[in-house]
């Protein structure tokens, strides 16, 4: 139950806060936070699957091109993922340290497809002006969310097979 | 990283590729499908945001209005202070143009004393903005005093209703002239008008200029009030004259030099 209200919560969220928030404000990419927390409790095989489909999700509830954000939670995830897993604690200093990382991975994504699709998504403002501001937004509501993941599905495994 | 994921990375980065290259975009039916039931909370938080920029927009609406309202009021005052500096120019003007060429500045009256012994105004202009002693005060209406004393910045004039003050008049159109002085108690007093000269209630009264006065011809200083008896051994006429200014309403008064 805890699992479905936090999945339906985050979706939901997604959806409202551009519209909750100022026009000049930038919503967090709540769905690589969500990819992010299952990557944590599960094997890495698995949080990089589950990566890939919530950002195969967003690209068909979104009706946009598919793969297109699968490919990148999935490269955000790996990263932030293997940057966690060399963090020797769970905080919200290290958490904030994969989050930024999976954000930015994230984007490196975007800008190979972006090339690779000829679509001239990006010019000189978006670094300014969609990239920063959403990486704070997402670095801002990480501890909620990590928090709210941790009342879902409990507290992350910080077992010695975690350093892979 | 393990090469294990390292390869799964790669073959799900190469699915993408394929995907975003070849197939179609994800169909619209479903966004719009799942239209319905985000709008139990979608429509809601549209209202909530549709308030707050309502709310938003009164407020700086309001502040606007305020900011407006104090514009205005600051542009009132401008009006007000260019009207009076136009009423002021025009006055002088016709103070110049009536009384004399002289004027030379314009003062307002800050004091007003009246006692028993002295009638006086006290003026907000001193020896620093070139008044002098016996430079000649007046308003358009008519004579008000001369300059008595200075300081830097203040100057007090003796205003015609005072005991010490001496003006030389003429009475309406006649050739007769005679000395006015205050009275002490808010009128001039005139006792040397010939016995023939005809003089009624009523008469206008005007400075004479004489030789070695101060003050230019012509400039109104009342109206004759009361004429007394004279008696067989009167040596003239006793008038006394009613000030065409309101020594004690004055605000703004202009500053002649002396003949």
């Amino acid at each position: 139950m805890r699992i479905a209200i936090f999945f339906i919560l985050m979706f939901s969220l997604q959806s409202i806060l551009p519209v909750l928030l100022p026009s000049n404000f930038m919503s967090p990419d709540l769905f690589l936070l969500v990819a992010l927390t299952l990557a944590a409790r599960s094997n890495p095989t698995y949080g990089l699957l589950s990566g890939y489909g919530i950002g195969m999700l967003r690209d068909i509830f979104g009706a946009g091109l598919l793969g297109w954000h699968a490919a990148s939670v999935a490269t955000g995830v790996l990263l932030g993922n293997q940057v966690r897993t060399w963090l020797s604690s769970e905080n919200n200093l290290n958490h904030a340290v994969a989050v930024a990382v999976a954000e930015v991975g994230k984007w490196l994504m975007f800008v190979v497809l972006n090339y690779w699709t000829r679509r001239e998504l990006f010019n000189d403002q978006t670094l300014t002006q969609v990239f920063l501001p959403e990486l704070a937004a997402t670095l801002i509501v990480g501890p909620m969310v990590y928090a709210l993941a941790r009342w879902a599905f409990g507290p992350v495994y910080a077992g010695g097979e975690r350093l892979l | 990283m393990n090469s294990r994921l390292t390869v799964l990375w790669g073959v799900l980065l190469l699915l993408s590729l394929l995907l975003t290259r070849f197939a179609p975009e994800a169909p619209l039916a479903i966004s719009s499908g799942l239209r319905a039931p985000l709008a139990i909370i979608y429509d809601p938080a549209l209202a909530l945001r549709q308030g707050i920029e309502a709310f938003t927009d009164w407020r700086n609406l309001r502040r606007e209005n305020v900011s407006l309202q104090i514009q205005l009021a600051q542009r009132e005052n401008q009006l007000r202070a260019t009207i009076a500096e136009r009423d002021r120019l025009a006055s002088a003007a016709r103070i110049r143009k009536t009384q004399s060429q002289g004027v030379r500045d314009t003062a307002a009256v800050i004091a007003v004393s009246s006692d028993a012994l002295t009638r006086t105004i006290t003026i907000d202009k001193g020896f620093s903005d070139g008044v002098k002693t016996r430079m000649i005060v007046t308003t358009e209406k008519g004579l008000v005093g001369w300059v008595d004393d200075l300081t830097q910045t203040e100057a007090t004039v003796r205003t015609l209703i005072d005991p010490q003050f001496r003006v030389s008049i003429r009475i309406g159109n006649t050739s007769g002239k005679a000395l006015a002085y205050g009275d002490g108690a808010g009128h001039l007093r005139a006792d040397d008008v010939a016995l023939n000269l005809k003089v009624a209630v009523g008469d206008s009264v005007t400075t004479l200029s004489v030789s070695g006065g101060v003050f230019p011809a012509g400039v109104k200083i009342g109206t004759i009030s009361q004429i007394l008896p004279t008696s067989p051994n009167s040596l003239g006429q006793t008038v006394f004259i009613d000030p065409a200014v309101d020594v004690a309403a004055l605000d703004q008064v202009f500053l002649i030099n002396p003949s």
